[in-house]
């Protein structure tokens, strides 16, 4: 058994050193269609988790006109709670307002502004459900105590119309060049034939079994998918945690989390080889079986 | 039919390329266990394509083909390889690969139909030895003459230990002395008991080592008189 393994391998190995550029070019361009996929892929689910969190939580930020006295501001928070799916309102004065940004953004110099305070008073107001998040939204913006009312439908409009344009640049982008590093392996493996031709004669002729034909070069196939695959998977690891880092030193987003090198690693290695097998399945299937 | 299963048995096998092309046509013939036999015609007669039937490598389109009573039409194409190793091929053009040498060409039939290394190791010598080449294991086959190409391809052929070889033409390109080298060899074969077929269209060597003959043309086998009748 073991002994199989090790005919099928170095078959396959010594087609690997003979294909040598050829199998560079398969390969790279497997881990670039592979690294494309994975960083489009990898926004694609931050922004579902976005999404999913902004869709859970149902709440508006109503900002007030300036110099409201206690009577405007409780008949209009009496008359937000009065309207129907609306379930709390909490308000935020404009020196809470202020501390909580001068807590999130302690490197922002903001002394300057610590006598001419920028920020509105407000409330938040949560709601039941999204679905009536912008009738709502409209009917408090039409109370003359009110400036502005801002939800996240518009965060929200645009998070998922750059989903739906990350899905075309996957498929066009991803795509086409995942198909072009098919082609290319798909032309090893022809090329190996090419050139083992009187191998697989001869293995014909002794009656050697299909799998001892074929499997060298599923082999040979598998192997460049996987390394292109672990080649995507390292340098997008890199690539997360340098945007990470970038992330978290402008504090303005927080971090990305990026998924772990080990996750990356097993998946992307692991599409890898399958994309590549199944590219000299069909290799094999057109040229040596038929034959 | 007689108690024991002849080897070979061909009822009006026919093999068509194209609607002009026909390899063999209505081919009888029937081919005893243990049997020396010459296949001879000229050039074009279909002595290769008959092999071929034999071997799997073309489909007839008609008839019925028997190896040891199975049909050959029967043959799964997933089960080719097992029929294969009923029987040992020696190409028309001997097929060694020339980045190999002489053992390493043999170790590779084997490595290819499942031999362990240490099989290789152990059966490699025995073989090279029984077709007398192995004096020159370590040779590549450029490095040989016609004859000696011929013997290890032979011995490649005898890796299975096959009770059927198939040599076509193995005499083709060498001198008279090197082909009766050859033919003393697949001679000895033979009288171990395994059944021959050998194409050919050298006529001293076939009269030197009488056997009986088949004789082809234009894709029939050549009957001067109706003595021999090919279904049993
Ligand atoms: N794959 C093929 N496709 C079409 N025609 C073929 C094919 N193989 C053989 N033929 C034709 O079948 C006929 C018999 O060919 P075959 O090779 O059997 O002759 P042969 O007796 O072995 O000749 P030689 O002595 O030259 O080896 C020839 O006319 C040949 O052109
Ligand atoms: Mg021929």
């Amino acid at each position: 058994m073991l002994d199989r393994v090790e005919f099928l391998i170095s078959e396959a190995w010594s087609s690997l050193r003979r294909n040598v550029w050829m199998t560079f070019a398969a390969v790279t361009t497997v881990a670039m269609a592979l690294y494309i996929l994975g960083s489009l892929g990898f926004v694609y689910t931050f922004i579902s988790g976005h999404l999913s969190k902004l869709n859970q939580d149902f709440k508006l930020s109503v900002f007030l006109v300036d110099g409201l006295d206690e009577e405007q501001m409780q008949a209009s928070e009496a008359a937000i709670l009065a309207i129907p799916g609306v379930t709390s309102v909490d308000f935020v004065s404009k020196d809470q307002a202020f501390l909580t940004f001068q807590e999130a953004n302690p490197d922002i110099p903001l002394d300057d502004f610590k006598n001419d305070n920028p920020f509105p008073d407000s409330y938040e107001v949560q709601l039941e459900g999204i679905e009536k998040a912008a009738k709502i939204a409209e009917s408090i913006e039409e109370m003359e105590v009110i400036d502005e009312v801002r939800d996240a439908s518009d965060l929200r409009r645009l998070l998922v119309q750059s989903q739906s344009i990350l899905r075309l640049l996957g498929v066009v982008t991803g795509g086409l060049m995942l198909l072009t590093g098919g082609v290319l392996i798909y032309n090893t493996i022809v090329l190996t034939i090419y050139a083992r031709r009187k191998e697989l004669s001869i293995m014909k002729l002794v009656g050697a079994a299909r799998s001892s034909i074929s499997g060298p070069l599923i082999i040979e196939g598998a192997v460049q998918g996987a390394i292109g695959g672990l080649l995507a998977a390292l340098l997008l690891s890199l690539t997360l945690q340098s945007v990470d880092a970038m992330a978290r030193s402008l504090n303005a987003l927080g971090g990305i989390e990026p998924t772990s090198t080990k996750t990356l690693v097993l998946i992307l290695t692991l599409c890898g080889a399958f994309y590549g097998m199944i590219c000299s399945i069909w290799a094999v299937k057109r040229q040596v079986e038929r034959a | 039919m007689d108690g024991k299963q002849p080897c070979i048995q061909l009822h009006r096998v026919s093999v068509v390329f194209s609607d002009e092309v026909a390899g063999l046509r209505d081919v009888s013939l029937r081919i005893e266990r243990g049997e020396f036999i010459y296949l001879c015609g000229q050039t074009g007669s279909g002595k290769s394509t008959l092999l071929k039937v034999l071997t799997r490598e073309v489909a007839h389109t008609s008839g019925k083909a028997l190896i040891d009573g199975r049909d050959l039409a029967e043959v799964k194409p997933t089960d080719v390889h097992l029929l294969r190793r009923e029987m040992g091929i020696v190409p028309q053009d001997f097929a060694l690969l020339p980045n190999r040498r002489v053992w390493e060409n043999v170790g590779y039939a084997l490595r290819a139909i499942g031999k362990t290394r240490k099989e290789v190791r152990h059966r490699v010598p025995e073989i090279l030895e029984q077709v007398n080449i192995l004096h020159r294991a370590d040779a590549y086959p450029a490095e040989l003459s016609g004859g000696e190409q011929q013997r290890v391809a032979i011995g490649r052929a005898m890796i299975s230990s096959p009770p059927l070889l198939i040599a076509d033409e193995p005499t083709a390109n060498l001198d008279l002395e090197h082909s009766m080298g050859i033919m003393e060899l697949l001679r000895n074969l033979n009288a171990k008991g395994t059944t021959v077929i050998v194409a050919t269209h050298d006529m001293p060597i076939v009269e030197r080592f009488p056997a009986r003959v088949i004789k082809m043309e234009f894709g029939r086998v050549y009957r001067p008189d109706d003595e021999e009748r090919g279904d049993a």
